[in-house]
């Protein structure tokens, strides 16, 4: 039986457009601290060169893009998009058969989940 | 001259820039239609309605817009209009205080500006051609002349010979040698010529500085520093680090403290989290010492040295990075230090230790396993560079061009456009043979398929990894002769310079111009590893020792590419909850001598050289604790440093006691004598232990550290006091997050929460509201009891990732275990507030 011992992150790519446009939301992050966030890049939009702001989240994390969505569309009267995206995520898997669990080689293995990206126009 | 006025008249220019602010503070106000032969009879498009102030939505929103466009712009030019010079439009990074007299300091595009404003300002435009001409000979008495000739006819000479492939002797890289034997010997190699000489492979000077089982002298560099380097080394990269950052000696080296500019939160931000992260920190870390073992007794070796976990299948067979401890070859419980390994393969393995220690492990392996063990020490001949950041895989891929087809490369520049290193797999190491980074003239992002790489090209990362290349390009890497070989036809900047004019002149149609090509018979390739650490999650790149400085000079050409030194790599280490050798190492010998000596000396000297009035008395500080010592009135322990000593005779005599089955009493009221029949202090209550503590404080002597990570051995036979003072404290390392405002300094005390105190505390970290719906910080806390101490913060401040303060430190293994909830009390020396904190242990 296999054991999984580390869920990894998602692929980023190196670009330097979007670092100062895009927000990865966590469930952690507290909902104003995106807010404010998100103000803030909205306010730098045009200076990164990008034309919105997008906000991903993915798992627990989709709820609250969701709600902050809506706080920009009704509240701020935004024009926000909502696209559903497939995320491919790794897992860290160990070969529980070995004798000494100390020695284990591991091996990735690939799984999909759901996420939400979410386009916010200045 | 009429001095009644009292003010100097302006004169054209002052009064031309004073009108310029004043225009561009103005900001224009909406004017009011009010003629009624414009307006007609129209009533809604009249600002003044006769109503009385009725507002119309639509002019009202379209006046406030251009109110706000109005201030907007007002802002916007009265920025600019106190500007008078085009550099003070840079960035701060890129200021020159040099750029005021010389215009190559200037980006090129603002050049024409800059030298039409230093035309009408009569400011002289400084040209280095028209400088010398200009200068003066100095006033030189004959003697002083002559030595000056002389120093510079030995560079000339010096020069010659390195450039004839001369090998530079011994007696002339001596110290003490004279400046005109030095001078006779070289001239007599030159005329020699060729007979009987010692010879480099290239016109650089550079060789392979490998000593086998013996320490390697300092490597030969250049003969005018030769002086400055007697009792420190310099690294390759030094005379570029001592221009752009505090340097520091330690350790038999100079190193690189901190940038000169400011780089706190820049640090964070690059080297931290990675979805901010945009950028790469880069640091030249070849003062960590590198060892290469073989022989017949390697395995032995190896894990004596750093335990039974480096010997594994998984980092033996399969080139798995080992980070972990070094331990003392005859006793597996004293550790000396970190150490990280690689095995090249069965019977070859790379070490790599931090100079601290290096020395020591070198010496006490040759004791031990003097015939069995062949130990190369390559100090001085691999250097490395230690990235972090997002872009430090892409940053190398922009310099590196593999020699020759190579799948390792392919795998390296896949894996170079990931942003976020830490979905790569644990093993991760790229190596191949490299050409000299000098070939590029602007370091360039490789064409080229710009696919994005997906999961399954991460997956095939670790399933293709091709082991025999890296197998032969390591153990080339690990071999002085391939070391040697690969400086071969290295190239003076001069003979690039050359071959790149004649590149520009040629056909265009010709391939790009941007990299001189290689050819496999002239031209030099050198082996390199790039190895992602799984533990400290940073690049290494590891390189021949004078290949190091080519790499370094194209690296910082990157746009978005940054230095750091020591000081940023403890900050980073903090960040992430890893501990930094030595200053979070009290358990072993260094990093105890760098908290008891080094930091204890230092800020107690700083503390010192404060007048009584300016300084905080640490004697008197009220409310400390719940309860007080009769001998001990404020601050406890060591004021100036984390004062494990205490930590250790604290808690070993508390949990005698404890064994003892006496309940916890701070001092007999009765008995006064603290010395038992045989004249020895016996341990009945608290204080005496406080006592005890005070009698060792007073003479200490001893450099072992007070402290184990592993349990320590029982020994029963020992009288009590013995027991106290010499048995060392089993600590963990913790990680200790606020729940409530504060942050914690370095040297914080943590105390555990009392138990009668845990709902109390409960209720502070759920909040403990005002009536206007704030929290109440206000208020007063129980105080912890003396006896509640159980640990020391070795590294603690406001963590700009968290939020809220962090404090790294060790608490008790005992108290650790022992807790119900996982809270405790941190309080900064020579404070009475105490902190809620969270401890999580930090995974070694």
């Amino acid at each position: 039986m296999a054991k999984l011992i580390k869920k990894h992150p998602t692929v980023k790519y190196i670009s330097h457009k979007q670092v100062h446009s895009t927000l990865y939301l966590k469930s952690k992050t507290p909902y104003v601290s995106a807010l404010k966030r998100i103000n803030k890049f909205l306010a730098n939009v045009n200076r990164t060169g990008s034309t919105y702001v997008i906000v991903l989240g993915m798992g627990k994390a989709v709820e609250k893009a969701l709600s902050l969505a809506c706080h920009f569309q009704d509240q701020l009267q935004k024009r926000v998009e909502i696209l559903t995206k497939s995320v491919d995520v790794m897992d860290e898997l160990s070969n529980d058969d070995d004798d000494d669990p100390s020695d284990v080689d591991t091996e990735l293995r690939k799984r999909t989940i759901s996420g939400v990206e979410i386009r916010i126009y200045p | 001259m009429d001095r009644s006025q009292g003010r100097k008249p302006l004169n054209k220019n002052q009064f031309f820039k004073r009108e310029k602010v004043r225009n561009a503070r103005t900001i224009r106000a909406e004017a009011v239609n009010a003629d009624k032969r414009q307006i007609g009879d129209d009533p809604s498009s009249r600002d003044l309605s006769e109503s009385g102030g009725m507002l119309q939505l639509p002019d009202f929103i379209s006046s406030r817009q251009y109110e706000m466009k109005q201030l907007q712009l007002a802002m916007h030019s009265s920025k600019t209009a106190g500007c008078t010079r085009v550099f003070q439009a840079l960035p701060r990074r890129l200021r020159r205080r040099t750029a005021s007299h010389n215009v190559k300091r200037i980006p090129k595009r603002m050049r024409s500006r800059a030298i039409r404003e230093m035309l009408k300002n009569d400011q002289q435009i400084s040209d280095k051609r028209k400088m010398e001409k200009n200068k003066k000979s100095h006033g030189l008495s004959a003697s002083q002349l002559y030595r000056a000739r002389m120093s510079l006819q030995l560079l000339r000479l010096v020069g010659k010979s390195t450039s004839m492939k001369l090998a530079l002797p011994e007696e002339i890289t001596a110290p003490n040698c004279h400046l005109r034997t030095k001078i006779r010997r070289l001239k007599k190699m030159i005329k020699d010529g060729n007979k009987k000489q010692q010879f480099y492979n290239n016109r650089m000077g550079s060789y392979d500085n490998t000593s086998v089982n013996k320490l390697a002298p300092m490597p030969r560099g250049k003969v005018k520093y030769m002086k400055r380097q007697k009792f420190f080394s310099w690294l390759p990269t030094h005379v570029w680090n001592a221009k752009r950052s505090h340097m520091m000696k330690r350790w038999g080296y100079h190193l690189a403290w901190s940038p000169t500019q400011k780089c706190f939160r820049a640090t964070h931000r690059i080297g931290g989290d990675v979805a901010t992260s945009d950028g790469t920190l880069c640091m030249d870390s070849s003062f960590y010492g590198t060892m290469v073992l073989s022989g017949p007794r390697l395995q032995e070796a190896v894990e004596a040295l750093a335990g039974s976990q480096s010997v594994k299948k998984k980092y033996r067979s399969s080139k798995l990075w080992y980070e972990g401890f070094a331990y003392n070859l005859n006793d597996p419980s004293i550790v000396l230090g970190p150490l990280e390994l690689l095995w090249v393969n069965n019977d070859t393995v790379l070490v790599r230790l931090h100079p601290a220690i290096y020395v020591t492990v070198f010496q006490s392996l040759g004791e031990k396993f003097s015939s069995e063990l062949t130990i190369q020490d390559c100090r001085y001949s691999l250097s490395s560079i230690t990235l972090r950041g997002s872009n430090s895989l892409e940053a190398l891929s922009r310099i590196l061009r593999s020699s020759d087809h190579c799948r390792s490369f392919e795998q390296f520049q896949t894996a170079s456009q990931i942003a976020d290193p830490n979905v790569l797999p644990k093993k991760t190491l790229f190596a191949f043979n490299c050409i000299d980074p000098r070939h590029l003239a602007a370091p360039k992002s490789l064409g080229g398929s710009k696919t994005v790489p997906t999961v399954d090209d991460i997956i095939n990362l670790q399933v293709q990894f091709p082991h025999e290349e890296v197998n032969q390009i390591i153990s080339h890497l690990c071999d002085p002769q391939q070391r040697n070989e690969s400086y071969k036809n290295q190239h003076t900047l001069k003979e690039l310079a050359q071959r790149r004019r004649s590149l520009l002149n040629s056909d265009p149609k010709e391939g790009h111009k941007n990299c001189i090509p290689f050819s496999a018979e002239s031209d030099p390739s050198f082996p390199v590893l790039i190895v992602r650490r799984p533990k400290s999650e940073d690049w290494l790149l590891i390189l021949p020792w004078f290949w190091l400085l080519p790499v370094w000079f194209q690296l910082n050409r990157i746009p978005r590419v940054y230095h750091m030194g020591l000081r940023q790599m403890q900050q980073l280490d903090y960040e992430n909850s890893r501990l930094y050798f030595p200053d979070d190492f009290p358990f072993t010998a260094v990093g105890h001598a760098e908290n008891s000596l080094y930091n204890r000396e230092a800020s107690s000297a700083k503390w010192n050289r404060k007048p009584p009035s300016k300084r905080l008395n640490f004697d008197k500080i009220p409310n400390l604790h719940s309860d007080q010592l009769p001998s001990c009135v404020g601050e406890i322990g060591d004021y100036f440093s984390c004062d494990w000593r205490l930590l250790q005779i604290w808690r070993n005599g508390i949990k005698y006691l404890k064994l003892q089955g006496k309940d916890l009493k701070l001092c007999h009221a009765e008995k006064t004598t603290q010395f038992d029949n045989n004249g020895t202090r016996s341990i009945d209550v608290v204080n005496d232990v406080w006592e005890l503590y005070k009698d060792i404080f007073k003479n200490e002597e001893t450099d072992l550290p007070p402290l184990t990570l592993t349990p320590p051995k029982e020994d029963t036979s020992k009288p009590p006091q013995l027991l106290i003072t010499q048995t060392p404290l089993q600590v963990v390392p913790v990680s200790c997050q606020y729940l409530e405002r504060g942050r914690p300094k370095d040297n914080a005390r943590i105390y555990m929460v009392p138990r009668d105190q845990v709902d109390h505390w409960k209720q502070v970290h759920k909040g403990i509201f005002r009536a206007d719906g704030k929290v109440e910080h206000n208020l007063q806390h129980p105080l912890p009891s003396v006896t509640d101490l159980i640990g020391f913060v070795t590294s603690g401040t406001f963590h700009l990732g968290e939020g809220r303060g962090v404090a790294n430190g060790f608490i008790d293994a005992d108290a650790a275990h022992n807790q119900p909830s996982n809270y405790v009390l941190v309080r900064n020396v020579g404070t009475n507030v105490y902190r809620l904190a969270n401890w999580s242990q930090i995974n070694l």
